[in-house]
């Protein structure tokens, strides 16, 4: 019995940090915890990519740190271990702080004109910055034209409504 | 008796979605008796996390299992420029990058409304 979906922990390292986080992922799942050395060696990733992708990982929660003394030596050596049952609750933050990004950007588009340069799309101005620089594109100068947001609008408010519905029942 | 793991189980019946499954059916996945079954899906059920609804099954009385809580959908934020971005630290409405002003959802939101 499969006790989570696997697909989900790896599409979230993909997200995370791209095919090598899922490499790494996958090798920390068969070991348990390993150290930035021993996945470089499995992995074949060099070193100090490993340990960027381990700091995307652990900035996120999906992977903890733990020091531990080599006897002989004495030396700290740091093991890396999955955080996979924190997985549902880390995707769950995710989706609450991102909502309110996306309230945020609705409530800007709601509240604005847009002007854009047709020509050379420059970029996406608002109807204050456009009439500072006289309807003008201060990128190529070319002359900016009213840009309606509505279907942007209607896009937000969809996927405001469905991650709100989804929280409700997660 | 074998040690019985309530998270597996209630992810098994969280993966049947809305429409719940018949215990009978959880109880072959699991491969439990229906003694032990009926124990376990007890305790989830006083414990809030799912419900039983009574339904004829071929001709006989059984209950259907329905999650109270829906697992996690990472689908919908796959796609998104926000998930899991390197500068989510430092967006805000106070700070370096605003949601308002990020060319990276500026970009994906303009894709979007073309396709």
């Amino acid at each position: 019995m499969v006790l989570m979906d696997e697909s989900l922990l790896y599409k979230v390292a993909l997200k995370i940090g791209g095919d090598e986080a899922v490499k790494i992922v996958g090798e920390l799942k068969k070991r348990g915890k390993a150290t930035e050395e021993e996945l470089a060696k499995t992995t074949g990733i060099r070193l100090n990519e490993i340990r960027k992708i381990l700091i995307r990982l652990h900035n996120f929660s999906l992977v903890t740190s733990e020091n531990v003394q080599d006897p002989q030596s004495g030396w700290l050596i740091f093991y890396w271990r999955l955080q996979e049952d924190q997985l549902q609750s880390i995707i769950k933050a995710q989706k609450r702080r991102i909502l309110e990004k996306l309230k945020a950007r609705l409530e800007f588009e709601k509240t604005h004109d847009f002007f854009f340069c047709n020509d050379k799309h420059c970029g996406r101005y608002t109807f204050e910055e456009a009439v500072e620089n006289f309807f003008r594109c201060p990128q190529c100068g070319g002359t900016l034209q009213h840009f309606d947001n509505s279907k942007i609008i209607e896009f937000l408010e969809k996927k405001v409504e469905s991650l709100k519905e989804e929280l409700e029942h997660e | 008796m074998r040690k019985v793991d309530y998270y597996e189980i209630l992810q098994i019946i969280k993966r049947s979605g809305e429409n719940g499954i018949l215990q009978s059916n959880l109880w072959k996945e699991i491969k439990a008796t229906s003694k032990e079954g009926s124990r376990i899906t007890l305790k989830l059920v006083r414990s809030g996390l799912i419900r039983r609804k009574r339904e004829l099954y071929r001709g006989k009385w059984t209950y259907r299992l329905i999650p109270e809580k829906l697992p996690v959908n990472f689908d919908s934020l796959f796609d998104l420029p926000c998930t899991f971005c390197p500068d989510q630290e430092r967006c805000g409405e106070t700070k370096y990058i605003t949601p308002e002003k990020c060319e990276k959802l500026t970009s994906y939101l303009m894709k979007n409304v073309k396709e």
